[in-house]
């Protein structure tokens, strides 16, 4: 039975589903493994149009062997799903040229459903999602044609695929919404590092620039009641304490752990919760003072959230955070060492504070002359100049122009010159608020950098130096402020149009958020909704619930499955019959229907008496009946004629009414 | 060794097959005689489902979840589709043609569904022979086929169980019915040359050339069918007259008994294939024939109708399953 030979609509549907599950792969595969796949299709192709032969076996031995060799060569570092995805395809690429018994299409069509979900590993868009699902259709109506065993339309598998799919889609839902899912079974890496972008462990003046210009998205935010005011949004992600002169370094000694907090029902708290895309790297950025956060997650003692593993897919956490709470209050100057460091050089920096400092009498007033200082001369870019080695003094003195982090790096180490302790935040600052769902989206050009100085009373104070240059960069979101500079998301001319200020289009653009936020909340994100979802519709989860769950509409779309598989069956394939049975119905009313076991001539000869009338026609009726049953001669024209007939005798009562039901039947 | 441990279960599974078996000349494909069991390509995509399930936990990935769960789902859906394009088939058992020991003996079967359900690539053969007939049922509700079985033995012959199975819609999974058709051939004996009956006239051995040379012409008349080709006039034929054939007189005055005592020196397998070749030439020759065998005889006659009485004799002789 396995050996039978492929129909050719069957090829056509092989050669088309490999087409549709390898297109979207294409950018991350090496160029030469889409060639292989060409070459192959078009041999196929040419071999179905009757222009080539099949290749000789040695020609396809050579070929698998050197393919093997090619990906091996190719992926020289670095395992992992993209090598596993060019072996998929170029297995089932090379498998395509000897497509011909039904077996070999088996074997094309398992790999291309595998090949398929592999997408999802590179894109988990809607349209993606999309896309998949018109793949799997495909693929399936491909599986079908090989069990086709005669020649149909191109179309037809495609018809009945569909509609065997369509209840497969129901019991998907159910079964996604209600099996349980299970953590990573072991380590699996994706290696599409270099395309994200996210905070560095270090700031050098000059970095963040890169991620200014990118719209990708950081993170979203919803929070459980009321949410804080857009300039009290700093969410802090990684805290550098260490400067070396020129760069601001994570601090390489262990930051102690912060003791867990048991109050949870904090009421002062904002409770919120972080989805956070894929950032190759450890921190969830915050909002300080932490209170509450998930147990598998490391809260420091410098009010940093990390994750104990690289954040390789999106995740969710519900986190707490009290605003209002200073940190830091039970640390004495002399534990600062670290925060008070400055290395030799830019003593020009250092010598300009020393003087404002013995001007000031305060703290507080030496900040205040900080502050004017910036207010005078300096401006906000997002293309500053570059700077030398004394990159303090230069941009002081010299540049006066920077962004984010040249303020940051310059306003701590002026507060380190006179001994307040100091350090430099980064992070990110706002997000955009979307009307239809109330989440915040934080995209990669609302990354920030901000200081941090400690005073006796007060425990770490935030400040953000930028905001003193340019307030509209706090107070607005990134993308009003920053969408006059050039150079903002130089990188992304595509995305422009996402941060016009159109009203219309802003308010497009919102919808689709708010969709793309529900579909990364309840799709891609699922298993994190699921209990609660799970708990909200059931109740109390038991093992018999859940399995009750999902029987119990399993079976429900079945029984109605099968209900119209069998409903076909309850019609009569008869159509003569079908039209006696009318005529019946309709002289039911005046006690003159079919008798059971009555012939049709018999009745017919019944009615003729009852309607002489009409005898004639009833007399045609019967003659036609039974030429068409029993004649053998059942061809449409008779069928017409009798449909003519009989809509005559239902005329009797000139109803037009049951004239036109007759004949739009 | 391991045959031996599996041969109880293996009869008792047949048995319970066998009591299952629906029997007649129409039968109805229904739940109680459909078996379904998944292929090995249904195994293979159970594979693929796991596979997709494997990653899509261990990259967290929900939407591989997703195509995991629906291809789950169709492949549970799959096992009602295959039985539903077995379901509700009717088999009727139509005639089965006879033959001789040698040739394929034909069954003719109707195939059709009351329902209006399309039916595909439904595959029907004696179980046991190599080769079936696929079949599909669209608009045209009903297919006539013919099946065929290699007659090995003279008398009845009752082909082995039909299986009509089906692997649509995906080939993930088998659906099949065992039914015994209530349909027997007669295989009649193998003719071999043998000696000529003594009745029979010495003129039939030079037939070539001078045909009926013993008999005189007697007119035209009209051709029925079943008279021999050899007797009609093609000359008439030719000028636009008709069918028609030649009358020989003294012809049928010449009557030819097959007697059983005739071939003493043969076994009875080989008398009764001389016999079956000898009724079948005068058949062919338009003489009329008797038969006598120990323990009956059929007078002389001539026809199709007698041919088949006289060769069903022939094949029914002390064989294994007829009535005597």
């Amino acid at each position: 039975m396995n050996d039978q030979q492929l129909t050719r609509t069957a090829l056509l549907w092989q050669l088309l589903s490999v087409v549709i599950v390898t297109l979207p792969h294409i950018p991350h595969l090496p160029y030469w493994i889409t060639l292989v796949v060409i070459l192959c299709i078009v041999w196929r192709l040419m071999v179905y149009l009757g222009r080539w032969s099949l290749p000789p076996k040695w020609l396809k031995t050579c070929l698998v062997l050197a393919a093997g060799v090619g990906v091996l060569a190719s992926y020289k570092e670095g395992g992992g799903i993209s090598v596993t995805v060019a072996l998929l395809v170029v297995g089932f690429g090379l498998k395509v040229i000897e497509l011909y018994h039904r077996r070999d299409s088996l074997i094309v069509l398992y790999v291309a459903y595998l090949v398929a979900s592999t997408i999802f590993l590179f894109s988990q868009s809607v349209g993606t999602a999309i896309y998949v699902i018109l793949a799997i259709i495909i693929v399936t109506s491909a599986l079908m044609s090989t069990n086709l065993s005669r020649e149909t339309g191109f179309i037809y598998p495609l018809k009945r695929s569909v509609l065997m799919l369509i209840p497969a889609f129901p019991l998907m839902v159910v079964l996604f919404m209600g099996m349980p899912r299970l953590g990573p079974l072991w380590e699996v890496g994706l290696d599409k590092s270099a395309a994200k972008t996210g905070l560095a462990d270090t700031m050098i003046p000059g970095d963040i620039t890169r991620l200014t210009r990118s719209a990708e998205v950081a993170f979203r935010v919803r929070f459980d009641g009321e949410a804080p005011d857009q300039t009290k949004l700093y969410w802090r992600s990684i805290v550098l304490s260490d400067f070396d002169g020129r760069g601001w370094l994570k601090d390489e000694e262990k930051v102690p752990k912060l003791p867990r907090n048991r109050d949870i029902k904090d009421n002062r708290a904002f409770h919120y919760e972080v989805i956070l895309e894929s950032n190759q790297r450890n921190y969830i950025p915050v909002l300080d003072y932490l209170s509450a956060w998930p147990s598998e997650l490391n809260a420091y003692a410098d009010m940093t959230l990390a994750s104990k593993t690289k954040i390789v897919n999106r995740e969710q956490y519900k986190i707490s955070s009290r605003l209002d709470r200073g940190f830091g209050l039970d640390k004495t100057a002399d534990d600062f060492a670290k925060e008070l460091h400055i290395p030799l050089g830019n003593n020009e920096a250092k010598r300009l504070a020393s003087s404002w400092w013995q001007e000031s009498a305060t703290p507080q007033a030496f900040i205040d002359k900080m502050k004017q200082y910036y207010h005078q001369n300096f401006n906000y870019s997002l293309t500053p100049p570059p700077l030398g080695d004394d990159s303090i003094s230069e941009f002081l003195f010299e540049t006066k122009t920077g962004f984010c982090g040249h303020f940051a790096s310059a306003s701590a180490f002026l507060l380190r010159s006179v001994g307040i302790p100091a350090r430099v935040v980064t992070g990110y600052q706002g997000g955009e608020w979307n009307p239809y769902e109330n989440y915040f989206l934080v995209r990669q050009y609302d990354a920030h950098a901000w200081i941090e100085a400690w005073f006796p009373e007060q425990g770490w104070v935030r400040m953000d130096p930028t905001a003193w240059v340019a307030p509209d960069r706090v107070e607005k979101p990134a993308d009003d402020v920053l969408s006059k500079d050039n150079a903002f998301l130089q990188d992304n001319l595509l995305s422009a149009w996402s941060i016009s200020n159109n009203q219309i289009l802003m308010q497009i653009r919102h919808r689709i958020e708010a969709l793309n936020y529900g579909w990364h909340r309840w799709v891609l994100n699922y298993h994190h909704q699921q209990k609660g979802l799970l708990e909200h519709l059931l109740g109390a989860l038991s093992p018999l619930k859940l399995a009750l769950f999902l029987l119990v509409p399993f079976s429900l779309v079945i029984s109605l499955t099968l209900l119209l598989l069998n409903y076909k069956k309850k019609r009569s394939a008869n159509p003569a019959d079908n039209m006696i049975n009318a005529l019946s119905a309709y002289f039911a009313r005046e006690d003159m229907a079919r008798r059971t076991g009555e012939t049709v001539t018999h009745y017919c000869d019944r009615l003729a008496q009852y309607k002489p009338e009409y005898a004639e026609s009833f007399i045609r009726v019967s003659t036609l009946y039974e030429d068409i049953e029993y004649g053998q001669v059942c061809d449409a024209h008779r069928l017409t004629q009798l449909k003519q007939e009989i809509g005559y005798c239902l005329n009797v009562n000139k109803n037009l009414l049951v004239r036109l039901q007759w004949f739009l039947t | 060794m391991l045959s031996l441990l599996f041969k109880p279960i293996v009869e008792l599974s047949e048995r319970w097959a066998a009591n299952r078996r629906p029997k007649g000349r129409l039968i109805e494909l229904n739940q109680r005689s459909i078996f379904i069991f998944p292929t090995l390509a249904g195994w293979a995509y159970l594979a693929v489902c796991f596979v997709l399930y494997l990653v899509a936990t261990n990259y967290q990935n929900n939407l591989i979840h997703a195509v995991s769960f629906l291809l789950i789902a169709l492949g549970v859906l799959a096992i009602h589709y295959t039985f539903f394009n077995l379901s509700g088939l009717c088999i009727s058992a139509v005639k089965a043609g006879h033959c001789h020991v040698g040739e394929l003996a034909e069954f003719k079967l109707k195939i059709y569904a009351n329902n209006l359900r399309n039916y595909e690539n439904v595959f029907l053969c004696w179980r046991g022979e190599r080769d079936g007939q696929r079949i599909y049922l669209d608009k045209t509700r009903e297919k006539n086929l013919s099946l065929y079985v290699m007659a090995k033995k003279r008398g009845y012959l009752t082909p082995q169980v039909l299986t009509l199975e089906t692997v649509f819609p995906f080939g993930l999974l088998r659906a099949w019915s065992w039914v015994e058709l209530d349909l027997t051939a007669i295989v009649y004996p193998k003719p071999e040359e043998g000696r000529l009956p003594t009745s029979f006239d010495d003129s039939i051995d030079g037939r070539q050339g001078k045909e009926n040379a013993g008999d005189d012409f007697s007119g035209l008349d009209e051709y029925r069918p079943g008279s021999s080709l050899r007797h009609i006039a093609w000359k008439q034929y030719a000028q636009g007259r008709g069918l028609l054939t030649k009358n020989y007189v003294g012809q049928e005055s010449k009557e030819i008994w097959l007697l059983w005592r005739e071939w003493p020196e043969l076994s009875t397998e080989d008398r009764l294939s001389v016999m079956t070749y000898w009724a079948l030439e005068c058949e062919h020759h338009y003489r009329e024939y008797g038969l006598h065998l120990p323990n009956l005889s059929i007078q002389p006659a001539t026809g199709p109708e007698h041919l088949n009485n006289i060769l069903g004799e022939l094949a029914l002789f002390k064989a294994e399953g007829s009535l005597q």
